[in-house]
């Protein structure tokens, strides 16, 4: 999930030409953070030989606290994610308990997807865990496109050995982001794209992120509703309200 | 006046004494061998078994193997460790921290025991740098170093170097996390060291876990010949706070195991002495049926049954005092030898070569045992003799004399 | 002619011969019942760990086995199934869902492996209902769970009491349900009396969203000798390509390592044995030949040729040899036949250990035909080899002197 985050804290900046990277991704992460906002999204698993759609609302308030409830399929409609700080909670109705998940659940994949439970909670930084610099500027769809190399600082908790992202001149959407391990290979692709106004900003509204070993295999987001600045506390992300939330 | 002439009577038949005298050498050569051989085979099953896991004994705080939550740590490990490094029978002592958590590398992310050692006193504890296939003993990598076992590198799909992050929640319950680079890659054939654990620094663990010096488990390795049951409710008397187990606790399945074999093994001594005894018996009768004549003349001369008896079991007696010793100091010399140099088993076995195990056994035995065997082997010869001996008066003069 | 004069000496002195014969015979049948009990007890050993867990063999889908995760399940095939069942020598197929999951109970919360399975069939492999200890053991279509006892202690959750389990289903579903718990399970191993649930099969299969699925199908056969052969009959019955079809050896590894092991310190006392026995042979021919050698000198002095001698004590042994060994097997097959039905007791203490990993505490001897033919044949071998020395004796022997006695 926090390439999610990160995705938002790089498209949403929008500055003036000739900065350095570190300044573009530092700007886009300073406003990301400052926000809050309300998400409604659909993610579809799709492996060689199935396909799951999962859809849920998703409530943000910074990096440290978020909330998220599922909306679909059927079966798992109801159930609710909160994180606060470094914990997180599960809700479940169908058995009408809140159960805190142990460090043993953590490394479980999030409902399915090439997310772990630990993704959406733990706080890698693209400012914080890496340098940045800029490379020679390419085309993206007849887009002229800033790269922007991030490599990890040598204590980062980090296991990318290289982040590639490609993020358009015009409005500073990140068009294509590429993870490396540290020899260099490709691992991941994440690809944005469906650029359309939403929450009164033009944004990438599907993510699609590829290993590029296993092509067939993916997780794609897609946005249905945004929103910024919904003037939510602290409080939203309750135990109560994770319980009452719809 | 009998001994006397038994004694003689060993001495006009040397061949046929030589064979009796041999089969007592031999014999006993074989119990000692194969009662040594029996002791090692189980002591070393033991100590392959724990060497690597669980030491001799370990020291936990009570709650803390029940969930492995960190924040049952042991109080004062330092006074734990001085005491048990003051124990005559504790060979090596050495403390670890220990969480559960996530590993990660850029492919793959899975569960894992993080468990932070002290690589020196690790070393003398698990002999862990034994199982080094690849890379070296916490060295030769810039940054914080970290052992995997060989299937969990090949499920992560790292190498010698590569980096990879441990994720696990610190002492304030924060999910905190750590880059760390593979030094070395461990080949051991427990699925627990092969796909489960990580080795990293202890006080690196500690660091990011922020439990300062806090230990959580105190692993020790005891001389051979220690009673680990003993020692450890020893210890658990000193410091009634902690959990002390031995291996017994620790691992019922290797008890069972020994317990097993050990059944097996002495089962198959006896069948051993049983050959023994039958091998003795027939050389003594054929050695008495040989004399048919000379026992007949014995008889027909007026001797008494009873005392021919008696002269025959004398001379057994003779013949085992006479190969008891030499079989024995045979025995112990074979043992001495092969106690330090070793039955390397995967000789036997292409078998063992293949799944790694260190074979070599050094067969050893107590005085006890020594005695055993001697009145065992002792007891064989007589009651060996009794048969062919009451065979012979059993005979008519007269039959006898004129030859079979 | 030689044959006919051999047959003729060996019984001119009867005792004697008996004698001989008698050690070959008893070395047959000690090393006949060493070898016996020692492959017996890895028989025991293999059926006991497999009785523990695993079973004989195991089928799952393809990739289950390395990566052992709910979505590795397989749709509960019947008609894939019967096919197998149908391989002869299989006893009964046993299905199992297996995954983890968080088991809470009040405020404790742990990671637990739940089992969904069959109880009929389950304890027709791993006689499950015995380890129940309190309560109750599943029926076919229990919506209650039984729980291993050092998990329900760690719980804090008795008979009667709701047991949450939450964790992730098939493909990512959420899987979570309340059980009752029916009945309380000890296991002889740590792990398993600290880690297990048992749940029946269907409510598993509802729990994970995963209806109609196993992750291993578990055989239990007749005989484990024939391991290999349902193996390959299975393969050739199931599409390899979906599947994957593993025997215990390569379940439980460590176990193979075991018997590996143990075989091999078995060999030595085997063939210390071997020398214990060849003593007591060589000592009867010793004899034998020193009783003799007043009447091989006669011969070779009317004017036996010596090679001609030798040939005939050859022979006399070769009979005696093929006499002793038949009578060893004899001797042994229904000796070894009565141990196999009724099997030695372990000592006291060791048998208590043995008894509470759920294992008869006694020797078990085998009645594998190799032991026989193996036992026989060095026997055998060793009776002949060691028939050198009468012949030696005779080459090297002084007419002159042998004759003065």
């Amino acid at each position: 999930m926090k390439w999610v985050i990160s995705v938002f804290a790089i498209s949403l900046g929008f500055t003036a030409a000739g900065q350095t990277a570190t300044e573009i991704i530092r700007w886009a992460d300073d406003k990301m953070q400052g926000n809050s906002n309300r998400a409604e999204m659909k993610m579809t698993i799709v492996r060689p030989d199935w396909q799951r759609e999962v859809t849920m609302k998703a409530w943000s308030l910074g990096r440290e606290y978020s909330l998220i409830l599922i909306t679909g399929p059927a079966r798992d409609k109801g159930q609710a994610f909160l994180k606060r700080k470094n914990e997180m909670w599960n809700w479940q109705p169908s058995i009408d308990r809140v159960v805190k998940l142990p460090p043993s659940m953590m490394m479980q994949s999030w409902m399915g997807s090439d997310f772990t439970n630990d993704d959406l909670v733990r706080e890698s930084s693209v400012v914080e865990d890496y340098t940045h610099e800029r490379g020679p500027d390419s085309v993206i769809n007849n887009q002229p496109v800033f790269r922007i190399i991030l490599n990890p600082k040598p204590e980062a908790p980090v296991v990318w050995g290289k982040i590639v992202a490609f993020i358009d001149k015009k409005e500073y959407n990140q068009l294509l982001v590429r993870y490396y391990d540290e020899e260099g290979v490709l691992v991941n692709t994440l690809t944005l794209s469906n650029i359309r106004e939403i929450g009164g900003r033009v944004l990438p509204t599907r993510l699609e992120m590829v290993p590029a070993e296993n092509p067939k295999q993916k997780t794609i987001i897609d946005y249905i509703n945004l929103e910024f600045d919904i003037g939510i506390s602290e409080d939203f992300f309750s135990m109560q309200n994770m319980k009452r939330v719809r | 006046m009998l001994a006397i002439l038994a004694w003689r009577n060993v001495w006009r038949h040397k061949g046929r004494s030589a064979v009796v005298i041999g089969a007592m050498v031999v014999g006993i050569w074989s119990l000692t061998f194969g009662a040594a051989f029996m002791n090692s085979f189980l002591l070393s099953y033991i100590e392959t078994a724990i060497r690597h896991e669980v030491s001799n004994g370990q020291i936990h705080h009570p709650e803390f193997t029940k969930d492995f939550d960190i924040k049952f740590t042991i109080t004062e490990p330092e006074r734990i460790v001085d005491f048990l490094k003051k124990n005559e029978s504790i060979a090596h002592v050495t403390h670890r921290s220990i969480v559960n958590g996530m590993i990660a590398s850029t492919r793959q992310a899975t569960g894992v025991r993080i468990i932070g050692v002290e690589p020196a006193e690790e070393a003398r504890v698990t002999v862990l740098d034994s199982l080094i296939s690849e890379g070296s003993y916490f060295e030769g990598v810039s940054g914080h170093p970290v052992l995997l076992g060989r299937r969990l590198s090949e499920r992560l799909k790292v190498g010698l170097k590569s980096k990879v992050v441990l994720t696990f929640q610190d002492a304030e319950g924060n999910i905190t996390a750590g880059s760390f680079r593979v030094a070395a890659i461990l080949d051991a054939s427990s699925t627990t060291l092969d796909e489960g654990s990580a080795f990293v620094l202890r006080e690196d663990l500690n660091r990011l876990l922020g439990i300062g010096d806090a230990v959580h488990e105190i692993a020790y390795t005891t001389l051979p010949g220690t009673e680990d049951d003993r020692l450890a409710s020893e210890i658990q008397a000193a410091f009634p706070n902690e959990l002390v187990q031995s291996w017994h606790e620790l691992s019922p399945l290797l008890v069972f195991m020994e317990q097993w074999m050990g059944a097996v093994l002495q089962m198959l001594i006896v069948i051993i002495m049983l050959a023994l005894a039958f091998g003795i018996v027939n050389t003594m009768l054929m050695a008495v049926l040989e004399r048919v004549r000379e026992v007949g003349v014995m008889i027909a001369l007026g001797t008494r049954r009873s005392r021919v008896f008696m002269m025959i079991v004398i001379e057994t007696l003779f013949l085992s005092t006479a190969g008891g010793p030499v079989g024995l100091l045979a025995g112990y010399a074979t043992i001495s030898w092969l106690g330090k140099e070793g039955i390397d088993l995967s000789d036997y076995s292409e078998g063992l070569k293949s799944i790694g195990y260190e074979s070599v056994l050094y067969p050893q035995l107590f005085a006890s045992d020594y005695v055993t065997i001697v009145i065992g082997v002792l007891m064989t010869a007589i009651l060996a003799s009794l048969y062919p001996a009451w065979k012979a008066i059993r005979m008519q003069p007269v039959d006898a004399i004129r030859g079979v | 002619m030689y044959l006919t004069l051999a047959y003729r000496n060996i019984w001119r002195n009867r005792r004697r011969t008996l004698i001989t014969i008698l050690s070959i015979t008893f070395a047959v049948l000690l090393a006949c019942i060493m070898r016996s009990m020692q492959l017996g007890s890895y028989d025991r050993m293999i059926e006991n760990s497999v009785r523990f867990y695993t079973g004989y063999i195991q089928i799952h889908k393809k990739g289950y086995w390395d990566d052992k995760v709910i979505d590795n399940s397989m749709t509960m095939d019947m008609a894939m199934i019967q096919r197998i069942a149908s391989v002869p020598g299989i006893d009964t197929y046993v299905p199992r869902l297996e995954s983890f999951a968080l088991a809470s109970h009040g405020t404790q919360t742990k990671g637990a492996m739940v089992m969904g399975i069959d109880p009929h069939r389950e304890h027709a492999l791993t006689l499950l209902k015995d380890k129940v200890i309190d309560g109750q053991y599943l029926t076919t279509n229990d919506d209650g769970a039984l729980i291993g006892q050092g998990l329900a202690e760690y719980l804090k959750i008795g008979v009667g009491d709701t047991l949450v389990l939450l964790g992730q289903g098939y493909h990512g579903a959420g899987a979570a349900g309340l059980y009752p718990v029916r009945g309380i399970l000890r296991f002889p191993l740590p792990q398993q009396n600290d880690q297990l649930v048992y749940l029946s099969l269907p409510t598993a299969q509802w729990l994970y969203g995963a209806e109609n699925m196993v992750t291993a199908v578990a055989l239990l056969i007749d005989d484990p000798d024939h391991t290999e052969q349902i193996v390959g009959a299975i393969r050739s019955n199931i599409d390899m390509a979906k599947y994957e079809v593993m025997d215990w050896k390569e379940l439980v590894p460590e176990l193979v390592q075991n018997i590996e092991l143990d075989n091999v310190s078995g060999r030595i006392m085997l063939w210390v044995l071997y020398l214990v026995i060849g003593f007591g042979m060589f000592g009867t021919y010793l004899m034998m030949t020193a009783e003799r050698i007043y009447e091989f000198g006669v011969m070779i002095a009317v004017g036996m040729r010596r090679f001609r001698l030798q040939g005939l004590v050859f022979l006399e042994i070769l009979i005696m040899s093929v006499m002793g060994v038949l009578a060893g097997i004899c001797l042994s097959l229904p000796l070894l036949v009565y141990f196999h039905s009724n099997p030695i007791h372990f000592p006291d203490q060791v048998a208590e250990m043995v008894e509470r990993f759920g294992m008869e505490p006694v020797y078990a001897f085998s009645l594998d035909p190799v032991i026989f033919t193996n036992q026989a044949y060095a026997i055998f071998f060793m009776a002949i080899i060691l028939s050198g020395y009468p012949i030696w004796k005779i080459q090297r022997m002084k007419v002159v002197d042998s004759m003065r006695l």
